[in-house]
């Protein structure tokens, strides 16, 4: 369990998550037929059940947390350093272009350029060998999935594998 | 089809090359992923599954049981070698394996661990043999409110694997049993959190949550600590397991065997309580008590047979009933569905062949796993040298094929990148993926059957207590659930008494995930 205030922060959250899908995205985002049988069978009835009790469960995580001792402070959350929130930014936007960059360069290449992007992130300390496994894996994968499984792993017209 | 045209099937399935073939390299990468410390078993599963698409059925699902086994008994050699096991169920193995490594008698540790892991691997295999047919058999008589009830129970097993809080775990649960709600309603066809988006007609794919869940929030924690694992791995040594023993280690390797059987086959207990049950059993019963936790070879004995013998059992209520009984299982689960088979009563009449034919391949996969665990603790040097930055990004990679090669969508690979990010908030906040992993899977089957039955009732709730079978699966639920209610007050209050005020426990936020 972590501190008081940020499971406080949580189910709150929570709560309001579960109102949201309450009002907003299960009436926006489910649409429900105009004749019904009952309303058991609505597509709307299992999601609506769901927010309620998740909503309820983020009010019970509220109360706990009220009738825990103040001085009970939790486990230790280790807060983020600057290079620690530099290097997590740098592998939410590594992943972003990854997955953008398949459409463009194809699988192989992104994954080539993904993994070596990530040695490098990451700081690894023999880049040479990161480099070569960031070669030889996805080659070796398309190989696998391409020839043997027969799927059509996504490539583009420049440095095409057989 | 008799039953003896079915076994002789099913034989026939597991005498090829090919079958053999695949549940040696199941077993091979499931040994080596356990062995790595940061891989879990979990991981080794949902990664291996992409593999096994363009696999015929019985070959694939060897191949996943293969890295089910191999993993269970992995997480035993970085236990001994290193202080720090590979998977969460060899936790106990630790505590007498270590202090065994210390005194140059590592070998002796691994050898007795090997040994007691395939003993009760086999006799959890046999009483999957004996029971799951038995069980399948009763539970030709259900029809939807039966499912409906026993899918209900199975949801406390959600308890079980919801670590510290139970409140985090049902949070965790909905937030699963939600997601399994997008895409077109099964009854009228309408669009449900679809928002105009052609890629979510289908619902979300269960492979790219899986692997979302399981392998990319540990690349994340990763990435915010990028340290090597550090550890001293202990040397063999010349001494090795003697008969005698082995022989004075028996009684609690089969009585280890049997509480793996018998908390394996409960869903949501797990293999480390078993391991630990097995363990404090061990202890209260041998004469050599006061060696325990020091170097005593019967504590590693009694700790594997306990994790291992859960292996087969938590097989039964996913062959028997169609309900996984732990998270590898629920993956396995999945695994089923994509090769076009439902576990489950049924499954026995229709694919009866499949069925003995596993029963007849897990039995051969204790033989390999002997021989193959043999191997693998002579190479662990080697094992445990792979480099943490060649290991995750390799883990990513694979995990961006895999997730694609499922439907040929580049939108899946988005979607477990999205679920990926989600689970390390979630790692970062304590609320346990386990729980989200298992209420996503049965989620469909829970609300399918609640509105066939209702179908078939015209509306009417009273078809949920229609018989016998529905009353029994209502009182254990209710059982179940008032035990974790009094359970988890009994250990809040434990720890309201035993936290040192204004003293923080010591766990790190950015550690890998905890036990499940």
């Amino acid at each position: 369990m972590l501190s008081r205030r940020i499971e406080f922060v949580l189910s709150a959250f929570i709560v309001v998550f579960g109102l949201l899908l309450c009002f907003v995205a299960i009436p926006l985002g489910v649409d429900t037929p105009s004749s019904m049988r009952s309303i058991l069978l609505s597509p709307a009835f299992w999601p609506t059940i769901l927010a309620v009790g998740l909503t309820a469960a983020g009010v019970l995580l509220g109360i706990a947390q009220l009738r825990r001792k103040r001085e009970d402070v939790g486990d230790v959350f280790e807060p983020l350093v600057g290079s620690e929130i530099l290097r997590l930014v740098g592998f939410v936007v590594l992943a972003v272009i990854y997955f953008e960059a398949i459409a463009f360069i194809g699988m192989v290449w992104a994954s080539v350029l993904a993994f070596a992007a990530f040695v490098f992130l990451t700081g690894a300390p023999n880049k040479i060998i990161g480099l070569a496994a960031a070669l030889i894996l996805p080659i070796l994968l398309f190989a696998f999935f391409y020839h043997v499984a027969g799927v059509n792993i996504p490539q583009s017209d420049v440095l095409r594998l057989p | 089809m008799t039953l003896m045209d079915q076994i002789g099937m099913g034989f026939g399935l597991v005498a090829q090359w090919q079958s053999v073939g695949y549940l040696v390299l199941g077993v091979t990468i499931g040994v080596i992923a356990g062995a790595i410390p940061g891989m879990s078993a979990v991981m080794a599963v949902a990664l291996t599954l992409p593999f096994t698409f363009s696999l015929q059925p019985i070959f694939g699902i060897l191949l996943l049981l293969g890295v089910y086994k191999g993993g269970v008994f992995g997480g035993s050699i970085p236990a001994i070698l290193i202080k720090t096991p590979g998977t969460p169920a060899s936790s106990a193995t630790t505590i007498d394996g270590y202090p065994l490594a210390e005194k140059g008698q590592a070998g002796k540790a691994l050898d007795m661990a090997l040994y007691a892991s395939c003993i009760a691997d086999l006799v959890s295999n046999l009483a999957l043999i004996l029971f799951a047919g038995w069980l399948a058999s009763f539970a030709l008589q259900f029809g939807p409110p039966e499912f409906f009830t026993l899918i209900l129970f199975s949801l406390t097993i959600i308890a079980g694997v919801s670590g510290d809080s139970l409140l985090k775990g049902c949070v965790s649960a909905i937030l699963g049993l939600l997601l399994a709600t997008v895409g077109l309603d099964l009854v009228y066809g309408t669009d449900r959190f679809i928002f105009g988006s052609a890629n979510l007609m289908g619902g979300l794919n269960f492979i790219a949550v899986l692997i979302g869940l399981f392998a990319i929030p540990e690349i994340f924690a990763y990435v915010r600590n990028p340290k090597e694992i550090d550890g001293d791995v202990r040397k063999l040594g010349h001494v090795h397991l003697s008969f005698t023993e082995f022989r004075h280690s028996l009684k609690s390797i089969i009585r280890g065997s049997f509480i793996g059987v018998i908390l394996g086959a409960i869903p949501g207990i797990g293999a480390a309580p078993a391991a630990f049950v097995s363990y404090s059993e061990a202890r209260r019963n041998s004469p050599n008590r006061a060696n325990f936790g020091k170097g005593e070879v019967e504590g590693v004995a009694a700790a594997e047979a306990g994790n291992n013998g859960v292996a087969g059992a938590t097989l039964i209520p996913l062959l028997a009933l169609g309900v996984p009984g732990d998270v590898t299982t629920a993956i396995i689960i999945g695994a089923f569905m994509i090769h076009g088979l439902q576990p489950g009563p049924m499954m026995f009449a229709t694919n009866g062949d499949i069925i003995y034919a596993i029963f007849i391949g897990l039995v051969l996969s204790s033989v390999i796993l002997l021989l193959v665990g043999g191997a693998a603790i002579r190479g662990f040097r080697y094992i445990a040298d792979v480099p943490r930055y060649v290991l995750l990004p390799s883990v990513l990679v694979l995990s961006v094929y895999g997730v694609f090669a499922v439907n040929n969508s580049v939108f899946d690979v988005g979607v477990m990148f999205a679920i990926g990010a989600i689970g390390y908030g979630m790692l970062l906040l304590r609320i346990p993926a386990a729980p989200f992993v298992i209420a996503f899977i049965l989620g469909p089957l829970l609300e399918n059957n609640f509105r066939q039955s209702l179908l078939m009732s015209q509306g009417s709730l009273d078809i949920f207590v229609r018989g016998p079978i529905t009353w029994f699966f209502w009182s254990l639920t209710l059982l179940a659930v008032a035990v974790i209610i009094r359970q988890t007050l009994q250990a809040s209050r434990e720890r309201a008494v035993l936290t040192p005020l204004g003293t923080p426990s010591a766990m790190s936020s950015s550690g890998t995930r905890p036990a499940e």
